[in-house]
């Protein structure tokens, strides 16, 4: 959207202001000091920074809080170098964000990384920000590798807080704030509707359907009840709704126990207007979460140590009508202003038999659904430290126990609608009602489960002799997980069966000096998903790392502080390939039945099911990464990874080589695939001085990563440019617009599609070629070609950057990307199609006059032409956002000393301000449905010790 | 005290570590399903039944659309998508029995000629891959039957015979579409023995009447009624009698094809590559043995003299053996048919949402889409019930409609629903004329399918009949290949007046010369096998679609105006005819082209044209 210049004027004004007042020294939450963290978690263990040999990206718990939103995953935008969010959607609680750690990884079925909280498998999104302690980015083979066949896409590795030794800290935060739709479709009034829809009507070469009289009616407003002029979108939605969080936390610990307790509570309400309040058998759109979490170790004796961490929360979603908004938008989309009015003027509501139902109504008079989730992370561990048979060596045994489990409960009823004419008396005529009107009737669905169990056992060693470091870790991991999910191709029979996995992990390090260091890691591991012979896999990483500043030659240099190379190599695997379950063992499903003998006597069938392949097995990566870690002149540090990712064994479809005639009922997938993917990550940090009072810091990265499908079994093209291989994962492929057609002639002279009568107006496609591979002068599936780019971005950037003064701080932070295409499909793009809308943009419509349109001429029909999938509705979706903006200010000790607090911040944020982009259309993040959300918030930090 | 508590904690400890160790080994083994295998289904006859309704359900059809999920096919992947038709595989609207107007319909693109190896198997031939399907597990029954434990020889023998059937069966669907194909005669397993080309029409033909004779081998001579709808003699002998009457038809006994591809040794994968009269001499033997099974076996065409000639029962219904021939399901005539559907299916459901015009056309229809509508040219075709020509007025129409449907052949009212019929039990009086929802626009040829339409349908489910061989098949083919060959012998003139003496005609005149009888036997196939999937492939194999109004030019429909307005329904009409629509035929059409992607895999030659 165009850039909200005057909100970023506001906030301007707000930073000079916050900078003329008087303040206090303090160090605010928002300022991070250069100095990296001594340590960093690493797969099943913690590690320290100056000799991690892994790319790891890490950013804090307390970090991810700047981002105001309901769902932890949004918080991760243009924040960790390597890791590409993709916006799922804005609806709360149906808002996950999809995570991609360089890029997409895998043709696949699954490129999503592995998400590790506190060492098991877990799902991050029911977290809250205030739990976390961290969030690391696993990303090359020595990182990943001790996770064996599930680390090819990365790792998620997720720390929740634990307690210190500490007195008791009480923290409360408050944060209230409000939520409006950052964009909205702009869609024509009744007038301009009626006005295009008759020359759309003109140009299919049929009478005009609206009257002069109509569109005098349309324009002046006079007749509200026959010549309506509604924006449904202002009907339905409010233009702000309320987001809150709460969270109350201590955190404290002595040498014998520690502790870190919290409760959160997030009430986010929806855009819907609240129908709740007015109609009984409707509700209001809200979305609230409690979360808590109690993380407690004990030192039982003086060698024996316990650790229990719970975590669990519980949600509630509340939808007028639907529990899912996606129908309302649609209908949002293609209904027309002047269709029908929202109330007839009896009351009852307008509605014809075109549109499948009235938007308000859908919401005020279907009833209201309600979801309850409740997620649980429970884990224990036991850690014994085994001095008394060598030093440094400890084992440790964990459990785990996790569950998540999501039901919803719908209350539905349907509704009358009428649609209404006049006589030729003038009397308003009721048609008889569209729709029957019922009495709420519930229902009860589960919408998905998981849980799974894991126990791991460990053996640890860290000890450093003389210049001699040694560490090593030895950890068997079990694990057994039910996920009720749909599988493709299985048959309810496999599906409720878990998912197991067996493996043995191990890590080796060895330190000289901490100036060189040597690592290995790997994995053997092992699935039930594959036969017998081929369950098991070694997965094994080997890095090398030099500090170079420790070298007698940097020693004193003033320039360079800390110099370390780094490189690592190794194979990972990822075992979530999708196909078949159990594609290995031929089954024989039932395929329904046939009938015997004059009485039809009914004989169950049995056939052979898709075609085993024996040798399934999952897909493995080779992993080539270089890093270089450089802090120069105590304020700047830069990180630069440059990274070669070579995928194979990718399950791929055979259906395109084998052919049809074998007979086979589906032909097995086979572990053909190829893809490499490169890139690098560069970030750099600075932060000035910490003694002076105005602190300033910036932190700035890009990351790219470019992926190719090097083999993907395709079968034999017409055209050689049909080839997906040699494109990136998810190429759109589609025909290749050069235009619009402005003359008869032009068009005689052009190829054009079968069956189609092109006017000027039409767009005009390129001709790659026929069945042949010759051009044959006509438009077809023949003459698709790789339009623009996936939706996954190429590039990714982010800048991180804040100052404080005294008790003030401001907190800027950005993300871009580029290398991106998104499409416009659908009604709510396509003027009159479907019975459908009409935007702003087709203001801009080829007619005879206005022959340099951006938009194709208009026509009511089904036009097979014009909307086709082609590079003439894909935009390139390149973007930089203002992901937050807040502004805070500490009190004084003084101050609060006498209310008996050790620390207070009060601050105001903004969370997706403004957007710079190239899609006039609509939000680039939020083409379709529910719009995006931006945030506007204050809020309050307060500590007790 | 702390100790013990430590001494406790590391046992404890232990033990998950040991426990944990002692699950490993069988932990990943995939715990027990419900999965059955081959051998399982071998292990007994019982269990071979299984797969025997399997080798049925893949390897039979119907004349009119199978929704998979009516028919069963729900286990089918979702990467062979194209078998998703709803209303696909109804060839009628091809051809110049009717037009199929619906909007999503795949008649158009053959009207259009704009069928491509892009789209053929959405556009005809979904079952492609489902005869691959049935010829899979007739290979598999074929290897294995003779190892069940507990099954008699007869059962084997059956068996077998039964898997040579319906490998031939769908054999020859793919020859009559394709031409030549790959042979597949046993079950292929690794990808290399994949590499099979087509081989040519003569090889082709030669296969399908080897399976066929080997099949009148193994099976029973009739099955008995617990297994009426499976293969006996008299399925094999039909199969092999029109097998044989395609191979002797014009398109195939050729020196050359259609079109060429090229060179002569190619161009036997469209034909045989040399002209040979005996074709038709085997092709009329081999009716003849199926006429001669039929007859010792109690296989017969419907025929009681009172019925001949319909009975207008109470409320309209035009009772008469031809319709009972259609609308009975296992009658004495079907030699063999498929039972897909074997439950009673109510108005709303496949076939008969189909064939029914829905209530926006015909008040009460029931159906869901718009069905076929006869054309004019087919209505045409019928003969006054005196055995002459009905004229129509092409020019100038006319204004006695209804008793010019009145003069018509008795199966006319038997197999149209026009102006004025009963189409069911809840339409008695069906408007079809300008100013009803039935006019020009809707029922474009000027009627509704009556055929296939049980009366009591509205109220009552009914079993869709569907049947792949009759008897009257049989003898209309006998009477061709016996003309073709020799001429209009008394044998051909009997078989021909079998047909017509049932429905109530008279015989055809004697004296007819070779051409005269074949123009009449072929205008009583097009009569008496209306709307059973005939039409299409009777016209490629005589090589007839370029003629005007055939799959080429103007397809004429009627529009009625009703002259008064008695009460409860007029009494009389004008016709005046139209041409609503012209359509295109390209020579490349006489053989479907194989499916693209298939054609890419590098094994199939493309049919020349496409």
């Amino acid at each position: 959207m165009k850039n909200k210049i005057a909100l970023y004027k506001i906030f301007s004004c707000c930073c000079i202001l916050a900078f003329s007042g008087e303040v206090v020294a303090q160090t605010a939450d928002s300022i991070r000091l250069l100095k990296p963290a001594a340590e960093k978690y690493i797969g099943f263990a913690k590690q320290k920074t100056n000799i991690v040999t892994g790319s790891i990206t890490t950013i804090t718990g307390t970090d991810t809080r700047k981002a105001f939103t309901n769902n932890i995953t949004n918080t991760l935008y243009g924040r960790l170098p390597g890791l590409t969010m993709l916006q799922g959607g804005n609806e709360p609680g149906a808002n996950n964000a999809t995570p991609f750690i360089r890029g997409a990884n895998t043709f696949g079925f699954n490129g999503a990384p592995l998400v590790i909280i506190d060492g098991f498998l877990g799902d991050y999104s029911q977290l809250v920000p205030e739990e976390i302690e961290e969030i690391s980015v696993l990303k090359d083979a020595s990182a990943t590798a001790v996770y064996g066949m599930r680390g090819a896409n990365g790792v998620l590795l997720i720390t929740t807080k634990r307690g210190k030794v500490q007195p008791l800290a009480v923290n409360f935060n408050a944060q209230y704030g409000i939520q409006g739709a950052s964009a909205l479709p702009k869609f024509l009034n009744s007038f301009d509707y009626a006005r295009l829809y008759n020359e759309a009507l003109t140009n299919d070469e049929k009478p005009a359907f609206y009257t002069q009289a109509n569109l005098d009616a349309y324009q002046n407003g006079s007749d509200p009840v026959f010549h309506p002029n509604v924006n449904w979108y202002d009907e339905v939605l409010r233009k702000t709704a309320p987001l809150a969080n709460y969270n109350l936390n201590f955190s404290g610990g002595n040498n014998t126990v520690k502790f870190f307790a919290m409760l959160n509570a997030l009430s986010s309400e929806g855009l819907y207007k609240k129908f709740g309040d007015d109609f009984d058998e409707s509700s209001n759109a809200t979305y609230n979460r409690y979360n808590f979490r109690a993380n407690v170790e004990v030192a039982l004796t003086k060698r024996l140590s316990s650790q229990i961490n719970i975590g669990g929360s519980v949600d509630d979603k509340k939808n007028p009508g639907d529990l899912s908004t996606g129908g309302n938008f649609s209908l949002l989309d293609v209904l027309a202003p002047n269709a029908f009015p929202v109330f007839n003027p009896n009351r009852s509501f307008g509605g014809n038999q075109t549109y499948s139902g009235n938007p308000l109504a859908n919401l005020t008079s279907t009833g209201f659904s309600t979801s309850n989730a409740t997620s649980l992370q429970s884990s224990l561990r036991l850690t014994e430290q085994l001095d008394m048979i060598t030093k440094g060596l400890s084992t440790s045994v964990a459990v785990s126990f996790n569950s998540f489990y999501q039901a919803a409960s719908n209350k539905r009823k349907t509704y009358e609608r009428f649609s209404i004419s006049k006589n030729l008396l003038g009397d308003t005529v009721y048609s008889r009602p569209f729709g029957a009107k019922t009495s709420l009737s519930p229902t009860e669905v589960v919408l998905s489960q998981f849980r799974n169990y894991a126990v791991q056992a460990s053996l640890d060693y860290d000890r450093v002799k003389g210049v001699h470091g040694l560490s090593g870790l030895l950890l068997f991991n079990t694990d057994n997980n039910i996920i009720d999910k749909q599988v493709p191709n299985t048959d309810p029979a496999n599906q409720a069966l878990p998912y197991k996995s067996n493996g043995v992990s191990t890590r080796l390090t060895y330190t000289n000096k901490e100036k060189y260091i040597a690592e290995f890691s790997g994995s053997y591991m092992g699935t039930e998903n594959f036969n017998a012979g081929n369950r098991y896999g070694f997965f094994p990483a080997a890095s090398l790392g030099w500090v170079v500043s420790k070298e007698n030659f940097l020693n004193n240099s003033k320039l360079i502080d800390f110099l370390k190379l780094r490189v690592s190599y190794g194979i990972v695997g990822n075992e979530n390939i999708g196909g078949q379950r159990f594609a290995f063992a031929q089954r024989y499903p039932f395929i329904a039945s046939y009938n015997f003998g004059t009485g039809n006597n009914t004989v169950g069938a049995l056939g052979e099911g898709r075609r085993l392949n024996p040798d399934v097995t999952w897909e493995k990566e080779k992993k080539a990464n270089i890093g270089l870690e450089v802090n120069m002149v105590k304020r700047i540090a830069i990180v630069l990874d440059v990274f070669k990712n070579e995928r194979y064994d990718i399950l791929s479809s055979s259906n395109s080589t084998i052919p049809l005639f074998l007979g086979f009922n589906g032909l097995p997938d086979l572990n053909v695939g190829k893809t490499s993917t490169k890139g690098f990550e560069l970030s750099i940090r600075y932060s000035n001085d910490e003694k002076k009072p105005l602190q300033f810091f910036a932190e700035a990265f890009s990351a790219y990563a470019k992926n190719n499908i090097d083999f993907n079994n395709e079968p034999q093209q017409p055209n050689t440019n049909l080839y997906r291989t040699g494109y990136a994962i998810g190429q759109p492929f589609g025909l290749q617009a050069l235009g619009l057609f402005q003359t008869t002639a032009e068009i005689a002279a052009s190829a054009v599609p079968l069956g189609i009568a092109i006017k000027p107006g039409d767009i005009k496609y390129r001709d790659f070629g026929g069945p042949n591979g010759v051009p044959d002068g006509i438009i077809d599936g023949n003459d698709a070609t790789a339009i623009g780019k996936t939706s996954i971005p190429e590039w990714t950037f982010g800048l991180n950057t804040g100052m404080s003064y005294k008790g003030f701080d401001v907190n800027l932070i950005f993300q871009g990307v580029a290398g991106v295409s998104q499409y416009l499909g659908g009604s709510r793009f396509y003027a009159f199609q479907n019975n459908g809308q009409v935007t702003e943009a087709a203001l801009d419509r080829w007619t005879p006059t206005n022959t340099g349109a951006k938009y194709p001429k208009l026509s009511i029909e089904g036009n097979q032409n014009n909307y086709r999938f082609s590079s003439f509705w894909q935009r390139d979706a390149s973007f930089i956002k203002l992901r937050v903006a807040e502004v805070g200010y500490t009190f004084s000790n003084k101050l609060l000393k006498s209310i008996r607090l050790s620390q207070a911040r009060f601050f105001v944020n903004g969370t997706n301000l403004f957007t710079l982009d190239r899609v006039e259309e609509g939000d680039v993040d939020a083409l379709y449905g529910y719009p995006q959300i931006r945030t506007v918030s204050i809020g309050l930090k307060v500590q007790l010790k | 005290m702390k100790k013990k508590l430590q001494i406790i904690l590391s046992i404890c400890l232990c033990s998950i570590v040991f426990f944990s160790c002692k699950k490993v080994a069988d932990f990943l083994d995939k715990p027990p399903g419900i999965d059955v295998d081959e051998n399982l289904i071998f292990s007994a006859q019982v269990q071979t039944e299984r797969y025997m309704a399997t080798l049925y359900q893949y390897g039979t059809f119907a004349p009119y659309p199978l929704r998979p999920a009516d028919a069963g096919f729900s286990g089918l992947p979702a990467s062979f998508g194209a078998f998703n038709g709803n209303m696909n595989s109804a060839t009628i609207g091809i051809t110049d029995e009717g037009e199929q107007s619906e909007s999503f319909s795949i008649a158009q693109d053959w009207n259009n000629a704009a069928v491509t190896p892009l789209n053929i198997v959405s556009r005809e031939d979904e079952r492609y891959f489902l005869r691959w399907l049935a010829i899979r597990v007739a290979n598999i029954i074929l290897e294995r039957a003779d190892g069940i434990p507990d099954a008699n020889n007869d059962y084997k023998k059956m068996i077998k015979g039964e898997a040579l059937f319906i490998r031939a069966l769908s054999n020859f669907e793919t020859f009559k579409r394709y031409g030549g194909f790959p042979i597949v005669n046993k079950r292929i397993i690794t990808i290399e023995d994949s590499k099979i080309a087509r081989s040519s029409v003569a090889d082709c033909v030669a296969a399908i009447v080897k399976d066929c004779d080997d099949a009148i081998a193994l099976l029973p001579v009739v099955q008995t009624s617990n297994f009426t709808g499976r293969a006996h003699i008299g399925a094999a002998l039909a199969l092999k009698a029109r097998t044989l009457l395609y191979a002797a038809s014009p398109l195939f006994n050729t020196a050359t094809p259609y079109l060429s591809l090229g060179n002569a040794e190619d161009d036997k994968l469209l034909c045989f590559g040399n002209a040979d009269n005996n074709r038709w001499k085997l092709a009329a033997d081999a009716a003849k043995a199926v006429l001669d099974w039929s007859a010792a076996n109690g296989f017969a065409l419907i025929d009681v003299p009172a019925n001949r000639i319909p009975v207008f029962g109470l409320g309209g219904i035009v009772n008469g053996n031809y319709r009972t021939s259609w609308q009975q399901p296992d009658n004495q005539e079907m030699i063999f048919s498929c039972k897909l559907y074997g439950a009673p299916k109510s108005n709303g459901s496949f076939p008969w949402q189909f064939f029914l015009p829905r209530s926006n056309y015909v008040p009460n229809g029931l159906g869901f889409w718009t069905p076929p509508s006869p054309t004019f040219n087919f209505v045409r075709k019928y003969e006054r019930r005196d055995g002459t020509t009905q004229t129509w007025d092409l020019v100038n129409g006319g204004n006695d409609l209804l008793a010019k449907y009145d003069q018509l052949d008795a199966r006319f009212s038997q197999t149209i629903c026009y102006t004025g019929a009963r189409l069911h039990a809840n339409v008695t009086r069906t408007p079809i004329y300008q100013g009803t929802t039935s006019d020009k626009t809707a029922a474009k040829g000027g009627f509704w399918m009556l055929k296939w339409i049980p009366d009591a349908i509205p109220t009552l489910p009914q079993i869709a009949n569907a049947p792949i061989f009759r008897v009257n098949e049989v003898l209309l083919s006998y009477a061709e290949a016996l003309n073709e060959f020799s001429g209009p012998t008394p044998e051909a003139y009997a078989a021909v007046n079998a047909v017509r003496t049932r429905s109530g005609m008279p015989n055809l005149p004697p004296g007819l010369s070779k051409d005269q009888f074949r123009t009449r036997v072929r205008n009583e196939r097009d009569i008496e096998m209306a709307f059973e999937n005939y039409r299409l492939w009777d016209i490629r194999r005589w090589m007839i679609a370029e003629q005007d109004g055939v799959m080429q030019g103007n397809m004429l429909g009627l529009e009625i105006t009703r002259l008064n307005n008695t009460l409860p329904f007029p009494t009389a009409f004008s016709y005046k005819s139209f041409v609503f629509e012209t359509r295109t035929f390209q020579k490349r059409m006489y053989l479907h082209p194989f499916d693209n992607n298939e054609v890419l895999k590098g094994n199939l030659k493309q049919n020349p044209g496409w």
